[in-house]
């Protein structure tokens, strides 16, 4: 907690015989953050990876299996692979196993394809012989036309006009049969010498011909009830079909599904070889690794290379590119199960970089407290708990959130126990500290003085990173020490006059505010004069100037302390509307139940209130408490900027 | 009238002040005798085009941004209106819409690159409701249609589908789209009321008038289409031409001929022209003198708005045409006719 997992940066030099079987360890263990070998020193050793045509042989086991997958109707799951994979070695297994599932299933998979077609073209010709059926016509007489051409189509209801004007110098008709969203049907006829001027003007107007078969005879309804039987007739195919589906589905299932693991384990082992770099018949291989994890992994490497193999770590403060800043060592965050999945909140506003402390915890703490102040309740954090633990059981994509909801139902249902409020009732459970509606000036009072405690805590986790950092300079600027015991001042002086109502300041604090203002507007020359290298200037450009820059900084940083102290009165504000909410719908529900069947409406009103609540008020107050961690809280310390934690199937 | 004033108040002022800024005949005629695009540059930044010019380094660069500054007058236009109006001139941008859609089925259709065709777009951004990745990706022009399904432009592409596959050339679907899009500014300007109407059915009549025209043209001289084929092709809602008087004009074999049977006032203007080239610059002309009127009638109507958007999209047409005339290495004259408006805009 508090900061990363700590990495360490790893090299290693393989022969080339044992790279399949150092590259297939380094999968299974999923703890690595390959380096593409152009960004080390050994960028000279980047070569032009051969394996991509082994990959090709593989992303096309992949084709066939997802088409069996597909065509056996298999669901998709994961089994637990636990063997070591190694490309070259499976290759051949995996070739013969396929081939051979492929010879058993696929003359089902295309007869039920082929089944498939021949169903969708019987539905489409039902469908247009449907289309047909108003105008009673009789396929045979219509084939025995003989000066006559004609075409049946369904054309653009809108073009019909511009149509007919098109045709008026020659012999037609245009039958309007019957009306299908915005087309029409119709048949069209003219003179056989005019064929050509008819079809030419119905093409024109989008007239999406209707393929009447010379197959067909007799009447409409006649053809419909045979092709509805031929369409019986194939459905009760495609069952039989389904049934010899099933039963390969059961024999193969698990064997595809297998090889399907596998075949993205070769993959991954593949691809992550374009990541390395080869001189000779040597690979190297560099990335980070947890440092905890290293000995294992050495141990494991020696073993399957027999020695040959050799595995540093080396430490990210050695690294020249990490200390120039060319390499960033990424972040694998390092949080108690219950925490961790606020890390989506923090990463959201940025990665930490490597020394900086990792505000996850101080952020899932203060989020919940606030969310909690702002709504208490303990039948609302009831409610939150049961939805989050529906989320978390039964929406396996969406677990973190989850969580977190659970954690804010319990945070919401304890500070419902100290405002003694279920569902808005007062007089269910004792009040343990008071009710927000009946004491607003305490209310507000607390909230300021937390919004003053998470500055604070801001504050001091920015001196600590400044001191990580090494980067001193910070300290004197109105966001560093300095500024934080101007803050501090300040704000004794508010507490004490919110506490006891007097606004007594003391002469040794006016005299404290005036040097710490001093020191923060004279920060750049003091800063220029203890770490002055040769020939820097004490003030860079004209001394009114920086000096007028720093001050205006200085104001500026003052009201933005203030303002962000203010902005926590949100908290109190978001509270009592909770309790205001509440107000409302306990008058609307007591006026409906004067009315008819008042007992009913009485409770519909509550029921469907405090649904109103739970789901705006919830909503409200999450953003709210999301926007005073990162504009008031984070902004203070965290800049962000930290490469994420990448493990080698993620990054591939 | 009051609710007028309060609905036009600021838009009308806005376009009138928008209006001063357009190029000059002065602009052009230094634009069309710079030496290079490096000059070319140099003068354009200081009229409205340097506010916010990037770094150009090509020719396309600058037909790029020239047409950014375009949609971005239109936003400014649209951040002025409200309702039917506003949906009026969003109307207009539905061209540079489905200009973007008949890029990419191109791009599908001769298989182009995805990053050529994205570099062909117009960027419309939020202006645009096409599905641009999953166009990108589709592997068909039927997967692609189908990925259009909750956009307006399914259904008249769904009639296009079948000649497309019968007869494998984008242009039923091109035609269809285009037919489909003045249908809907049609309709759009059908929503307003009096004045407002009366306006853009007449601004928007001559641009289709325009096109019906020059439409006619094109098929006759490049598809050798029918008369009846012409009809169907044919945009409703002109100013002065009806589905009847197109009719006949596609049944004429010679241009004097097409003009002889023209209605006022295509007739008088047109009179003197020999070739189907010169009728694009005559009739542009006469839309710029009708846009220009509008500029002196009562002030408070949507005339004045649509008018200057006009306007601006054909100074940015000149801008391209001259562009692309000093790329080709053009003289100043042949450039010069291309522009067939400046003479008309100048100092007013």
């Amino acid at each position: 907690m508090f900061k990363p997992t700590r990495v360490s940066r790893l090299n290693i030099q393989v022969p080339e015989e044992y790279i399949s079987q150092v590259t297939s360890i380094l999968a299974k263990m999923h703890l690595l953050h390959l380096i593409h070998i152009k960004e080390t020193p050994l960028k000279k050793f980047e070569y032009e990876e051969k394996s991509q045509e082994m990959l090709l042989k593989y992303q096309g086991f992949m084709q066939t299996l997802k088409e069996i997958i597909s065509g056996l109707n298999i669901e998709e799951k994961v089994p637990p692979v636990d063997i070591e994979i190694i490309p070259e070695r499976q290759l051949f297994e995996l070739r013969e196993n396929i081939d051979s599932i492929q010879k058993k299933t696929y003359p089902v998979i295309e007869k039920l394809k082929e089944n498939e077609e021949k169903l969708e073209e019987k539905t489409k010709c039902i469908e247009k012989l449907k289309l047909l059926l108003p105008s009673e016509i009789d396929f045979n007489r219509l084939f025995s036309l003989y000066f006559l051409h004609w075409t049946i189509g369904l054309l653009p209801t809108d073009n019909i006009e511009k149509l007919e004007l098109s045709l008026e110098d020659t012999f037609h008709a245009i039958v309007q049969v019957s009306q299908i969203k915005d087309r029409t049907l119709v048949f069209a006829f003219c003179l056989k010498e005019n064929k050509s001027v008819l079809e030419r003007a119905l093409k024109s107007a989008f007239l999406e011909e209707l393929d009447i078969s010379e197959d067909l005879k007799g009447r409409v309804e006649d053809n419909l009830n045979q092709v509805i039987e031929e369409k019986e007739k194939l459905e009760t195919e495609k069952n039989e079909l389904l049934k010899y589906q099933a039963e390969l589905r059961q024999t193969y299932e698990e064997k595809v599904l297998f090889m399907k693991e596998k075949i993205i384990m070769a993959e991954i082992i593949l691809k992550a070889r374009s990541f390395f770099g080869k001189i000779e018949k040597t690979y190297f291989i560099s990335g980070w690794i947890p440092k905890k994890l290293f000995e294992e992994l050495k141990k494991r490497i020696l073993e399957v290379t027999k020695g040959k193999a050799i595995v540093e770590l080396v430490e990210p403060e050695l690294e020249k590119e990490v200390r120039s800043g060319v390499l960033k060592v990424p972040i694998l965050f390092n949080n108690p199960y219950l925490i961790r999945p606020f890390e989506k909140l923090t990463t959201l506003y940025g990665v930490p970089r490597y020394k900086e402390i990792e505000p996850t915890p101080f952020l899932a703490l203060s989020f919940l407290l606030m969310f909690g102040f702002m709504f208490g309740d303990v039948g609302h954090g009831a409610v939150l708990f049961i939805i989050g633990y529906y989320v978390f059981r039964r929406l396996y994509k969406y677990m973190d959130y989850g969580i977190i909801l659970m954690e804010c139902g319990i945070s919401s249902a304890l500070f419902g126990l100290l405002y003694g409020s279920v569902f808005g009732y007062s007089n269910i459970v004792p009040t343990l500290w008071f009710e927000p509606m009946k004491n607003i000036p305490t209310f507000i009072k607390t909230a300021l003085i937390f919004g003053i405690g998470i500055i604070s805590l801001g504050l001091i986790l920015n001196i600590i990173n400044a001191i990580k950092l090494k980067r001193y300079e910070e300290l004197l600027s109105h966001g560093g020490l300095i500024g934080a015991m101007f803050y501090w001042i300040l704000a004794g002086i508010a507490i004490r006059y919110v506490v006891s109502g007097k606004l007594t300041i003391l002469p040794w604090l006016v005299f404290a505010i005036i040097v710490l203002i001093l020191l923060m507007t004279l920060k750049k020359p003091l800063i220029n004069l203890i770490f002055r290298k040769k020939r820097r200037k004490i003030v860079s450009r004209g001394l009114g100037i920086s000096l007028l820059e720093s001050f205006i900084e200085v104001i500026d940083g003052i009201i933005s302390y203030v303002a962000n102290t203010v902005s926590f009165i949100r908290i109190a504000a978001f509270a009592l509307t909770h309790a205001g909410l509440f107000i409302a719908v306990f008058s609307l529900a007591e006026t409906m139940s004067r009315f008819r069947g008042g007992g009913l409406l009485y409770w519909l009103i509550i029921v469907l209130g405090n649904i109103v609540i739970i789901g705006l008020e919830g909503l409200v107050v999450s953003i709210q408490a999301l926007r005073l961690e990162y504009y008031e809280f984070f902004s203070k310390f965290f800049k962000g900027g930290g490469e994420p934690f990448k493990p080698l199937e993620v990054k591939l | 009238m009051i609710g007028k004033v309060l609905k036009y108040s600021y838009i009308n002022a806005k376009a009138r002040a928008m209006k001063s800024r357009l190029l000059t005949a002065e602009d052009y005629h230094i634009l069309i005798s710079t030496k290079n695009l490096e000059e070319l540059l140099t003068y354009l930044r200081t009229t409205i085009y340097g506010e916010g010019m990037p770094e150009v380094s090509s020719p396309k660069e600058l037909t790029d941004y020239l047409y950014q500054h375009l949609f971005a007058t239109y936003g400014k236009i649209l951040g002025g209106l409200r309702g039917k109006e506003k949906e009026v001139i969003k109307t207009l941008l539905l061209r540079y819409e489905i200009e973007n859609l008949k890029t990419l089925f191109r791009g599908i259709e001769f298989k182009i690159p995805k990053e050529k065709q994205k570099s062909l777009l117009y960027s419309l951004n939020s202006y645009s409701t096409l599905p641009t990745p999953e166009l990108l990706e589709a592997k068909d022009i039927k997967q692609a249609i189908f990925s259009l399904k909750k956009t307006r432009y399914f259904s008249p592409l769904t009639y296009a589908l079948h000649q497309y596959e019968s007869e494998r050339s984008l242009f039923p679907l091109e035609i269809s789209l285009d037919l489909f899009m003045f249908k809907e500014m049609t309709r759009m300007i059908q929503y307003l009321s009096g004045k407002d109407k009366k306006i853009s059915s007449k601004i928007v009549g001559i641009l289709i008038d325009a096109l019906n025209i020059l439409w006619i043209e094109r098929f006759k001289e490049y598809y050798h289409l029918s008369p009846e084929e012409i009809l169907n092709y044919a945009i409703e809602g002109g100013y002065r031409l009806g589905l009847r008087k197109i009719k006949k004009l596609a049944q004429t074999k010679e241009v004097q001929d097409l003009i002889q049977i023209l209605p006022s006032p295509y007739d008088e203007l047109l009179k003197e022209v020999k070739s189907w080239k010169e009728i694009r610059k005559k009739i542009n002309t006469f839309l710029i003198r009708e846009l220009l009127k509008v500029f002196s009638m009562p002030p408070f109507q949507i005339g004045v708005p649509l008018s200057y958007i006009l306007l601006k999209e054909l100074e940015v047409q000149n801008l391209i045409a001259i562009i692309e005339g000093k790329r080709l290495g053009f003289s100043h004259e042949k450039i010069d006719s291309f522009l067939t408006y400046k003479q008309e805009i100048a100092g007013v």
